[in-house]
């Protein structure tokens, strides 16, 4: 069976380093993107299963990433989890009402994020069959 | 005959479409579409009520026939610009009909593109409590002046929090790259206590609670302290380092700590905000009753407008940080209160795009000598004090 694919987004270069390295080790192939609108751009050239994305980039507020990829067909369908710092219930709620399948705030556990992660591709392979 | 699965096909659109219409109808949320001329195309129930008119009566008018200046001057920008950029908007709407309270909704609007071009914009907005209408209102507020203690803390310690794991985890045969974790853990526990140390130093002027001891310290040598806490930073980010202080200065009268809280400061702030391959210059120079030092950079600079409120209590400016590491909007109010409590002065010159000059005067010997012959030392009376009381 091959690898699932992991979409990370944030402008943070070592949360990047850290969750490539993390997530590689878990056994998913992971990719990459410093800003939003690369994040897109990926996301539409790889088709991820999975995209872990920060809220708070310079270039696009993560919410607003959401949307687009909610609205453009080829990349409506990938689960979203919204990693960020921003821990008000506004935006806990914010994110999950763009669609968001997890919304996980920093300081966040790793072990927590890739047992999420595991779950969706889980419940996305089963819902494939 | 018709093909078995081409109507099966057919029978689930439908269904599907049947279903939409369904959830539009059913939810509390209200769903609309507008043609980019702010023209109804699509309203559902909740709309309606909230609109109090019929569907019939809506499909096909502008919706500044139905809702009030303020909302549609808000819709129109709004629209204008999901149909240059095509990128969804999210906002925060307040509708009132004549002779009701008006109502706040959280509103998402998205494009609906084709052949390339918006034909339409889609909404769904859902009704907010008062509750979260001032959370958010505190969030923008935070974010306005960019308060964000709380979103710094939060970023550094999950990067603790993870690196740890990561490390405890084993299994990190490259060396290089186990260094490289633990130096990111001892950058984010410095910047955690430097974090905590500005909101107690912050209480603590607000209080009036703080004691330092007067210290015969070179500014030189406080300099080159500094400068060396950010070598492995500037380093990284290919940032030049300058120190321009002449060898023979003569000492300052000054609780040494407080001297190097205000190098730190400066010398972050400039760090923070300028770009790779940039230069951030210290210069001291000596005058008859006082030093004078500039810390300057060729970074992003300070836009006009905002200068005025650079030194207050967490604000941070809008230009973006260069740096990951998130900035709380304290390091340049600790830095004037503590150059104000020394007798001295702190200004900025900078324009965007150039980079800033932050310039320091601090008397020589502000507070003098006891009968032994040693610094006094000073305590600061209140935070709007402008000068210190010697104890």
């Amino acid at each position: 069976m091959s690898a699932h694919r992991v979409l990370v987004i944030d402008d943070d270069p070592r949360y990047l380093d850290l969750l490539q390295f993390t997530l590689e080790a878990e056994g998913f192939e992971v990719c990459l993107a410093q800003n939003a609108a690369e994040g897109m751009k990926q996301a539409v050239a790889g088709r991820p299963d999975v995209i872990v994305t920060d809220v708070a980039m310079p270039d696009m507020d993560g919410y607003v990433l959401a949307a687009g990829l909610k609205a453009d067909a080829r990349t409506a369908e990938i689960p979203l989890i919204f990693v960020t710092a921003r821990g008000l219930e506004a935006d806990r709620w914010t994110g999950q009402s763009m669609g968001a399948a997890e919304y996980l705030t920093k300081p966040f556990s790793i072990v927590e994020l890739v047992q999420r992660i595991r779950n969706i591709c889980r419940v996305h392979s089963e819902k494939g069959t | 005959m018709m093909d078995p699965d081409a109507a099966g096909a057919d029978a689930g659109q439908a269904s599907d479409l049947g279903l939409c219409r369904q959830v539009i109808e059913t939810t509390p949320d209200i769903v609309y579409i507008l043609n980019p001329e702010s023209v109804i195309v699509e309203a559902n129930p909740p709309l309606c009520r909230l609109l109090r008119r019929s569907r019939e009566k809506l499909l096909g008018d502008k919706v500044s026939a139905h809702l009030d200046r303020d909302c549609v001057a808000m819709t129109e920008r709004v629209l204008k610009e999901i149909v240059e950029r095509r990128l969804p908007q999210r906002s925060t709407r307040s509708f009132q009909v004549p002779g009701s309270e008006p109502q706040t909704y959280e509103v998402m609007e998205s494009p609906l593109l084709r052949d390339g071009q918006v034909w339409a914009i889609a909404g769904i907005g859902r009704e907010i409590t008062q509750e979260v209408v001032l959370e958010r209102k505190l969030w923008d507020a935070r974010e306005s002046r960019q308060w964000s203690v709380d979103f710094a803390l939060r970023t550094a310690l999950g990067l603790v929090r993870g690196y740890i794991y990561t490390l405890c985890q084993g299994g990190l045969a490259d060396e290089e790259r186990r260094m490289r974790y633990v130096k990111v853990i001892e950058e984010e526990i410095d910047h955690i206590s430097k974090i905590i140390e500005d909101m107690l130093d912050i209480r603590r002027f607000e209080g009036g609670d703080l004691s330092l001891s007067g210290d015969v310290v070179g500014v030189g040598d406080c300099i080159a302290h500094v400068m060396l806490q950010f070598a492995d930073e500037a380093q990284r980010r290919d940032i030049e380092l300058e120190v321009d202080v002449s060898r023979d200065m003569n000492p300052v009268c000054v609780p040494r700590e407080a001297l190097l809280r205000i190098l730190h400061n400066l010398a972050q702030n400039a760090i923070h905000y300028t770009l790779h391959r940039g230069r951030v210059v210290v210069e001291a120079r000596d005058h008859e009753s006082y030093v004078e030092i500039h810390v300057r950079d060729n970074g992003v600079g300070i836009p006009e407008d905002e200068i005025p409120y650079i030194f207050e209590k967490y604000y941070r400016g809008k230009s973006i940080s260069t740096s990951p590491t998130q900035g709380t909007g304290l390091g340049l109010a600790v830095t004037r209160t503590l150059v104000e409590a020394l007798g001295g002065k702190v200004w900025v010159n900078s324009r965007v795009g150039a980079g800033c000059d932050f310039g320091v005067v601090i008397p020589r010997q502000p507070f003098g000598f006891n009968e032994f012959g040693e610094p006094e030392s000073w305590k600061l009376t209140s935070a709007t004090s402008d000068s210190a009381t010697i104890v």
